[in-house]
C-alpha cells in the first residue's frame, strides 16, 4: 500500500487519466463491531495537528455524540443513532413509540469517503485544489483552495468543511502522508476492536463480503455499502442494515453525482463558452456588413450643432459602476467558471481573492443597477411604438433607420438589454446568495443555485455583448454619450427621435 | 482474571455483567470480537442500561441495579435444575461432596445460621465442613448425599426461579431464560464461557457475594481454568492489578499475606494464626509457605537488621487495630482523628462517595501534600470548602506514568516494563524521587532527635545508588528477591527459605526480574500456544502462569477436557503446556487442582465471607422496594451502616428513582477532563434519563435537570435515551437514570452552572459512604435520588 503518490486526476482541469490498472486502497469499515470508542477520533485530531478551541462546550446531546457534524478541525466523527426494535432486533419505523421492546445503538465512523467519482472534485472550479491519487485517494491541496465551497455543494455525503480563518475548505485525507510511508491511516492504527481495516479495495471487499455473511445469520439484510453512484468509495461499510443505510446518521441511500452538477461542469460549460464565440462572431459579421452608423444631418443647421445634455454626471456615474462592475464580475466569474480561463483569477489576485471579492462587487453592481432601474424606469417600460421597431430589428440593424419609428430616450434594443440586464442581476443575485454563504442553505438549494447563477452569467454576458457592440462599434457618438454626458442635435434626432424633439422643445 | 486478555478469544461465551467492556477496556475488548468473528462466540451483556458492550452483544438483558445476585442465582438454579452442569469437573475439581456440618442454612426470614442481632454479624463457626479424625473434610460418596455441598446449594438455589429472578431483576422471564440458555451452553467438555466483571459488581454492598455467585456458575458449569473461560475482573486503572499486588490495600502486606493485629505478639503467633491448615490428605494448600514468604519479606524491609533474634524484625511493622478502609479512613479524618495526609496520585474529592463529607473531611487536616501531574479537585478542594479549612496544602508537581520508568500489572497479571518517553517538565519529579527525598529529610530527623519510635525507619534497608533518586529497576530487582548468601536473584518463590537466607519483596513477584535480567520488558510476540499465552511477552506471576487453576483444565487422568484449547496435561512424567499450577511432577490423583485453598478444591460452599456462606440477594443499603425475597432481611444485615452527621439516607417514598454511576469510554477517571482533545469528547455532565420517565416528567433531551440526595445534588443536562426502560418490580413501577462521573471543577470540561456552590457536576456529590461488609468497597452502583427539571 505504500508508494509515491500519484495524481490520477486533479479538480478543474478535467484532464482524466485511467486509475483502474493502479491498486485501489481503501478503509473497511465493519460498523456491526464498532463500540463507538471514539479512539479514531483523538487518532485523526492528533496525527493531524487538528487545532481545538481549549474551552468548549457540548453542542448536541445526541446519545453519546456531541458534535453534529464533522468540521474543518474534526474530519472524524462517530454518528450516534439509537433505533427502535423488535424482539428479533429487526428495526422498527423510527417513530416507534417509547413502548418499542428494545433499542439498538447504531455507531457509525463519519469521514470522507474517497469516491472514485468525486462529487467534490467534480464540482471544485480550483485547478489542483482537489486531486485523486493514483491509489484513489482523494486529497484537498489548500493551498490551490480558493474557498468557493463548491465542494461542499459536489459532494453527496456531507463531508468537506469550509474554515472561515483560513477561507479554506478541509476534510479527511485518509493520512495521505501515512500511507505515502506505507503506513495505515491514523485512525485504523488506534481502533481497537479491529472493526477499521485498510488495504486494497478487493482485499477489503472479500473481508466484508465475509463479515456481511457472518452478520446476516442476526440480520438478514446486512450488507456491504459500497455505492455505485459515486463509482464506489474508497470507504466501504459492512451494515446490519444495509437496505436501510438512513439509519446510521442519514448515511445518503442512492448518492451520486447530481445532474445538475453534471450539467454545470459540461454542457453549460460548452454551450456557454460557444455562444459566446458565436456572439462575438455575429457582431463582427454585423460590423463589417453593415458597418458603424454615422449620423445623418437631419438637423440640417450649420455646425457648430446645438449639444444636447443626455447623462447626468451622477447617471454615467451609475452607468460606469454598473459597467465595471460587470467587467469584474464577468471576467471573475468565467475565472471560476471555467479552467480555461483560470489564469484571470490570478490576474485579478488570486482565487482567494476572488472568492471574497465576487460576492461583494456582485452586491455593488446590483445597487448600482438597481438605481438606474429607479432612476430610467419610466424610460425603459415598453411602449407600442417599441412592438413596431421590434418588428423592424432587421432593418434597424442593417443599417435602414428610416424605417422604424423614433425612439424616445432609449430605443427598444436597448430597453430589452436592460431589461434582460435587471432580470439577470436579481437572479444572479439570488442564486449567488446561496453560493455566497453554502452553509446556510441546503444542498439541493445549491446545487440549483450553481446552475442557474452560471447560466444567468451567460445570459448577462451575451447581452452585454450586444449592448457593447451596439452602443461604442456601431452607433458612433454613443460612447461619447457616456462620457462627456452630452450628444450633438443631429445624433439626438438619429437616434432618439422623440427625445430629442422633447428635449429640444424644452429649453433647458 | 483467572485467565487473561489475550485468552478470552478462546471462549465460546462471554458473559459481560457488572463490567461494560467495550467501554471501559475497548482495547481488551477486541479479544471478544475476535472470539465472535472468529469462534462465533455469543456475548450476553447484562446491565442497568444498554451500553456500548450491549450494542455489539447477541443478547441484552436490562436489570434494575444492584440485583446481581438474584440474576446469577437464577443462572445456578438454571444450570441445576436443568441439569446443564459439567458433573465430571464439579466432583474433581470442586468441594461439592464435601460433607457439611448442619447449622448455616438460610431462614425464610434470610438469614443464615449463626446470626447474631445484637452485634449485628454472624457467628461463622457455625458454618463448617463435617471433619474426620485428621482434621479433614468428610466427602459424599456422591452428589446425591443430602448433607454434601452439592444438595446443600441446589436446595439454597431452588428458591431463585425464573418466575422469582424476572420479579426481583426487572427484565422479563424469557429474557432471563435466553441469556441463561446461552451462558449456562458452557457445561459441557468441549465448550468454554468466560465471565468479564468490573466494578458494577464490587461497587455494591453485596459485593464480594456478586463474584462468588459467578464463580460457582463457572465452577459448576466447569469453565475455571480453562482456555476462554474464568471470572475475569477487568482493573480500573493501568496498574490497579499491580497496587493490590503489592499490598496497596490497607489490610494486606505484599503478596497478599495478611496485615499483623494487636494480638500477633509475636511473629510464631502470627504465623500461626495466617497460615491456613489443609483440609483434606490431597490438598497442596500452598500457603503453608506463608513463613518463607513473610520472613523473606522482611529481609527485604529490614535487611541485615532483620534477625531471628529480634523476630525478623516483626514487631517494626504497624498492627491495624481496626478499619482503615477507604470510607472508614475519611470518616475517622472526618472526625478529626487525622492530621496529616500523604496523597499520591489520588484524587479523593472526584473518588470517594459522598463528595461534600470528603471535603468537609480534608478541611480538618492539618495539612495535606499532594503529589499530582494536574490541579485535581482534590488539590483545590479548599476553593468550594463551606467552611474555612484549616488545611495547609502543598502541591507537588509529579511525573506522570509516561515520564517514568517501571512496571504496569494488567488485569491479565501480566507485569509489562515499561521506558520512559520524556522527563518530567519544570520541576515535576518523579514518584519515586519524592518519596525518598521526603523519607531522607524524616529519617535524619529520626537520626538527630529521636522521637517515639523511630526504629522502623533507622532500620529500613534503604542501599540504593543514589538514596534520594532509587530507580525503578533496582526496586523491581528487590521486589523478585535474592539469595542473600551468593547474592544471586532469585528465579522462582520455591526458592524461598524461612530462615533468612533469601529476601523478596513481594513473593508473588519472585521469577520476575531474575539473573537472567528483567523478564517484564521480554517482547516476544510469538504465541506457540496457539491460545493466546504469549508466554515469551512480559512477565506474569505466579511464575509467568498464564491461566490460573490451569490443572482444572484437565480430567482426572490429567487429559484435557477439551483437546483443542489444552491448559496444561499430564504426559506420563510431568505436566506440560501453560505453567502448571500444580507441582510439575505431581501424578494425576495425588494433589488436588486449587492448590492455595486448604480444601484443594474450589468452593461451592465458603465459610469465609462475613455474610453468608451462599450468596443471597439483598436490596442495595438505599432501596426502592423491600426485599422481594424476604421482606423482613431488605439490606445486607451485616454491611455496616454510617450514621454520622454527613451520612444521610435517602427513602424511597421521597426518593423514588434509581441511579447507578458509570465511567464512560471517552475519559478516564477524572484525569482526561484536563487533555484537550479527549476534554472534547465528552465536554458537558449528563445525566441519562430514560425516555418513558422523560415524558412523565415533561423532560426534554437537552433540558437542565436536577438530581439530589439526601447528601448532595447536580445539576447537568438531560439526555433522554431508549437505551434504559421502566420496569415493575414486585408490582412496582421502577425507573432508573444513570450518572456518567468524569467532570468536576477543575479540568478543561464545562465546570457546571454554580448551583452546587461551585462543585461542579461531580457525580458522588450523590453517592453514600455505604459498603460491602467484606471488602469495604463503597456503594457507587445504586443509590436513591430525586430528579427535577430545572
Amino acid at each position: 500500500m505504500s508508494g509515491a503518490l500519484e495524481i490520477a486526476r486533479t479538480s478543474a482541469t478535467g484532464a482524466r487519466t485511467t486509475v483502474r490498472d493502479d491498486e485501489q486502497l481503501c478503509m473497511l469499515i465493519d460498523v456491526t463491531t464498532c463500540i463507538g470508542c471514539k479512539a479514531c477520533e483523538v487518532a485523526c485530531v492528533e496525527w493531524n495537528d487538528l487545532h481545538l478551541e481549549p474551552e468548549y462546550g457540548q453542542k448536541i446531546f445526541q446519545s453519546y455524540q456531541t458534535m453534529p457534524e464533522t468540521s474543518p478541525s474534526y474530519w472524524n466523527l462517530i454518528k450516534f443513532n439509537e433505533i427502535p426494535v423488535d424482539f428479533r432486533r429487526q428495526p422498527l419505523a423510527l417513530e416507534a413509540a417509547t413502548d418499542a421492546p428494545g433499542v439498538m445503538m447504531l455507531m457509525r465512523k463519519d469521514m470522507c469517503m474517497h469516491c472514485a467519482e468525486p462529487g467534490c472534485l467534480e464540482a471544485c472550479p480550483a485547478e489542483g485544489a482537489i486531486v485523486q491519487y493514483t491509489n484513489g485517494i482523494v486529497d484537498f491541496q489548500q493551498d490551490h483552495c480558493i474557498g468557493c465551497g463548491y465542494c461542499m455543494t459536489g459532494c453527496p455525503f456531507n463531508i468537506p468543511k469550509f474554515d472561515a480563518k483560513s477561507k479554506r475548505v478541509y476534510k479527511c485525507t485518509m493520512c495521505s502522508d501515512r500511507v505515502e510511508n506505507g503506513l495505515g491511516p491514523a485512525c485504523v492504527k488506534a481502533c481497537p476492536t479491529g472493526c477499521l481495516e485498510f488495504g486494497t479495495k478487493k482485499d477489503m471487499k472479500d473481508r466484508a463480503a465475509h463479515r456481511a455473511e457472518q452478520v446476516k445469520m442476526d440480520f438478514p439484510n446486512a450488507g456491504i455499502y459500497d455505492p455505485a453512484g459515486v463509482g464506489g468509495t474508497g470507504v466501504v461499510y459492512v451494515l446490519h442494515h444495509a437496505d436501510r443505510p438512513e439509519l446510521y446518521g442519514n448515511l445518503a441511500r442512492e448518492p451520486r453525482i447530481d445532474p445538475q452538477l453534471a450539467f454545470w461542469k459540461g454542457p453549460l460549460k460548452w454551450m456557454g463558452g460557444f455562444a459566446f464565440g458565436l456572439s462575438l462572431a455575429a457582431a463582427a459579421i454585423h460590423y463589417f456588413k453593415s458597418g458603424p452608423r454615422r449620423t445623418a444631418a437631419v438637423a440640417s443647421k450649420p455646425e457648430p450643432q446645438k449639444e444636447i445634455v443626455r447623462y447626468s454626471v451622477f447617471e454615467r456615474a451609475l452607468h460606469w459602476t454598473v459597467a465595471l462592475t460587470f467587467l469584474y464580475l464577468a471576467l471573475s466569474g468565467l475565472g471560476l467558471f471555467t479552467p480555461k480561463l483560470d489564469w484571470l483569477l490570478a490576474v485579478l489576485g488570486g482565487g482567494q481573492v476572488v472568492r471574497a471579492w465576487h460576492p461583494i462587487v456582485g452586491c455593488v453592481f446590483m445597487g448600482a443597477v438597481l438605481i438606474q432601474f429607479a432612476k430610467w424606469f419610466k424610460d425603459l417600460l415598453i411602449k407600442p411604438d417599441d412592438r413596431v421597431w421590434l418588428k423592424r430589428m432587421r432593418d434597424y440593424l442593417a443599417g435602414r433607420d428610416q424605417n422604424v419609428p423614433p425612439s424616445g430616450r432609449f430605443n427598444a434594443g436597448q430597453k430589452i438589454t436592460f431589461w434582460i440586464q435587471v432580470l439577470a442581476g436579481v437572479v444572479l443575485l439570488a442564486s449567488g446568495i446561496p453560493i455566497w454563504f453554502p452553509e446556510e442553505f441546503s444542498r439541493g438549494l445549491r446545487l440549483w443555485a450553481i446552475v442557474v447563477h452560471s447560466s444567468a452569467a451567460v445570459i448577462a454576458i451575451l447581452s452585454l455583448v450586444a449592448h457593447i457592440h451596439m452602443a461604442v462599434f456601431v452607433t458612433r457618438g454613443g460612447l461619447r454619450a457616456m462620457t462627456e454626458g452630452k450628444v450633438t442635435e443631429d445624433w439626438a434626432r438619429h437616434h432618439h427621435g422623440k427625445w430629442a424633439e422633447e428635449k429640444l422643445r424644452t429649453p433647458s | 482474571m483467572t485467565n487473561g486478555w489475550t485468552d478470552i478469544r478462546n471462549t465460546d461465551v462471554v458473559l459481560a455483567m457488572g463490567g461494560n467492556p467495550a467501554e471501559n477496556h475497548p482495547c481488551g475488548f477486541k479479544w471478544v470480537i475476535e472470539a465472535k468473528k472468529k469462534r462465533g462466540a455469543k456475548l450476553v451483556s447484562v446491565d442497568p442500561r444498554y451500553n456500548r458492550t450491549s450494542a455489539v452483544s447477541d443478547h441484552f438483558v436490562q436489570i434494575r441495579a444492584g440485583t446481581d445476585i438474584a440474576f446469577l442465582d437464577g443462572l445456578v438454579h438454571y444450570t441445576l435444575e436443568n441439569k446443564k452442569y459439567h458433573e465430571d469437573y464439579v466432583k474433581l475439581h470442586t468441594n461439592a461432596l464435601f460433607l457439611l456440618e448442619p447449622g448455616f442454612e438460610i431462614n425464610d426470614d434470610g438469614l443464615f445460621g449463626g446470626w447474631d442481632a445484637e452485634k449485628r454479624a454472624y457467628d461463622r463457626s457455625k458454618w463448617k465442613y463435617a471433619l474426620d479424625e485428621n482434621g479433614f473434610a468428610r466427602r459424599a460418596e456422591s452428589l446425591d448425599d443430602p448433607t454434601c455441598v452439592f444438595q446443600q446449594m441446589k436446595k439454597h438455589f431452588s428458591r431463585y426461579t425464573p418466575e422469582k429472578v424476572s420479579e426481583v431483576c426487572g427484565c422479563t422471564k424469557e429474557d432471563f431464560l435466553k441469556a441463561a440458555e446461552i451462558v449456562c451452553s458452557t457445561g459441557t467438555a468441549d465448550r468454554a464461557g468466560t465471565i468479564m466483571y468490573a466494578l458494577g459488581w464490587t461497587q455494591h454492598s453485596t459485593g464480594v457475594q456478586i463474584i462468588r455467585a459467578a464463580a460457582i456458575l463457572q465452577l459448576i458449569l466447569g469453565n475455571v481454568g480453562r482456555a476462554g473461560g474464568g471470572v475475569n475482573a477487568l482493573r480500573g486503572h493501568a496498574n490497579i492489578q499491580g497496587g493490590t499486588d503489592h499490598g496497596m490495600a490497607y489490610h494486606a502486606l505484599p503478596g497478599y499475606l495478611k496485615m499483623p493485629v494487636p494480638s500477633d505478639a509475636s511473629m510464631e503467633k502470627y504465623l500461626a494464626r495466617t497460615t491456613p491448615k489443609a483440609l483434606s490428605a490431597t490438598s497442596m494448600n500452598y500457603w503453608s509457605n506463608t513463613p518463607k514468604f513473610m520472613v523473606s519479606l522482611m529481609k527485604s524491609h529490614f535487611g541485615r537488621a532483620a534477625t531471628a533474634e529480634n523476630d525478623w524484625g516483626f514487631h517494626w511493622l504497624p498492627k491495624i487495630d481496626g478499619n482503615y478502609s477507604w470510607v472508614y479512613l475519611f470518616d475517622h479524618m472526618y472526625q478529626g482523628q487525622i492530621q496529616g495526609l500523604l496523597d499520591f496520585g489520588m484524587n479523593p474529592v472526584g473518588n470517594g462517595p459522598n463528595t461534600e463529607k470528603v471535603i468537609a473531611a480534608l478541611g480538618k487536616l492539618d495539612w495535606c501534600v499532594i503529589a499530582e501531574c494536574f490541579p485535581t479537585e482534590t488539590a483545590e478542594f479548599w476553593t468550594v470548602s463551606k467552611e474555612n479549612p484549616k488545611t495547609e496544602i502543598f502541591l507537588l508537581p509529579a511525573g506522570l506514568f509516561a515520564e517514568k520508568d517501571g512496571s504496569f500489572t494488567n488485569s491479565s497479571r501480566w507485569a509489562q516494563w515499561k521506558f520512559k518517553a520524556a522527563p518530567p517538565p519544570g520541576e515535576a519529579k518523579v514518584d519515586e524521587e519524592i518519596l525518598a527525598r521526603i523519607f531522607m529529610r524524616v529519617r535524619e530527623l529520626y537520626r538527630k532527635e529521636g522521637g517515639a519510635f523511630p526504629d522502623p525507619i533507622l532500620n529500613l534497608d534503604w542501599t540504593f545508588k543514589n538514596p534520594y533518586v532509587p530507580t525503578l529497576e533496582e526496586i523491581a530487582r528487590e521486589i523478585n528477591g535474592r539469595d542473600l548468601a551468593t547474592g544471586k536473584q532469585l528465579s522462582s518463590f520455591g526458592e524461598l527459605k524461612a530462615d533468612g537466607t533469601t529476601s523478596s519483596g513481594d513473593w508473588l513477584y519472585c521469577g520476575s526480574y531474575t539473573e537472567a535480567g528483567n523478564l517484564m520488558a521480554r517482547r516476544d510476540p510469538r504465541d506457540p500456544s496457539g491460545l493466546g499465552q504469549y508466554e515469551g511477552w512480559a512477565w506474569n506471576w505466579p511464575l509467568n502462569r498464564r491461566v490460573m487453576y490451569n490443572r482444572a483444565s484437565a480430567d482426572a487422568q490429567g487429559r484435557p477436557w477439551d483437546p483443542t484449547r489444552s491448559g496444561i496435561q499430564w504426559n506420563g512424567s510431568r505436566w506440560v503446556g501453560d505453567t502448571p499450577d500444580m507441582k510439575p511432577d505431581a501424578p494425576p490423583g495425588t494433589l488436588d487442582a486449587f492448590i492455595m485453598l486448604p480444601e484443594g478444591v474450589a468452593k461451592l460452599w465458603a465459610p469465609d465471607l462475613v455474610d453468608g456462606p451462599f450468596p443471597e440477594h439483598y436490596e442495595p443499603v438505599e432501596y426502592p422496594v423491600e426485599n422481594p425475597m424476604h421482606p423482613k432481611t431488605t439490606r445486607n444485615p451485616v454491611a455496616p451502616i454510617f450514621q454520622g452527621p454527613m451520612d444521610k439516607l435517602g427513602a424511597k417514598e421521597e426518593y423514588d428513582i434509581v441511579a447507578t454511576t458509570y465511567r464512560l469510554t471517552e475519559h478516564f477517571h477524572f484525569w482526561t477532563k484536563h487533555i484537550a482533545p479527549t476534554a472534547l469528547l465528552q465536554p458537558e455532565f449528563f445525566v441519562e434519563v430514560p425516555e418513558g420517565l422523560a415524558v412523565q416528567r415533561g423532560i426534554r433531551n437537552e433540558d437542565r435537570v436536577r438530581v439530589s440526595t439526601p447528601r448532595g445534588s447536580v445539576t447537568g443536562r438531560a439526555l433522554v435515551t431508549r437505551r434504559i426502560h421502566g420496569m415493575k418490580v414486585a408490582g412496582k413501577e421502577i425507573w432508573q437514570v444513570g450518572i456518567p462521573i468524569h467532570w468536576g471543577f477543575a479540568g478543561r470540561t464545562v465546570k457546571g452552572d454554580g448551583a452546587t456552590g461551585g462543585r461542579g457536576p461531580m457525580a458522588n456529590l450523590l453517592t453514600a459512604c455505604a459498603v460491602d461488609p467484606n471488602s469495604f468497597t463503597p456503594e457507587y452502583k445504586t443509590f436513591l435520588v430525586k430528579l427535577e427539571k430545572v
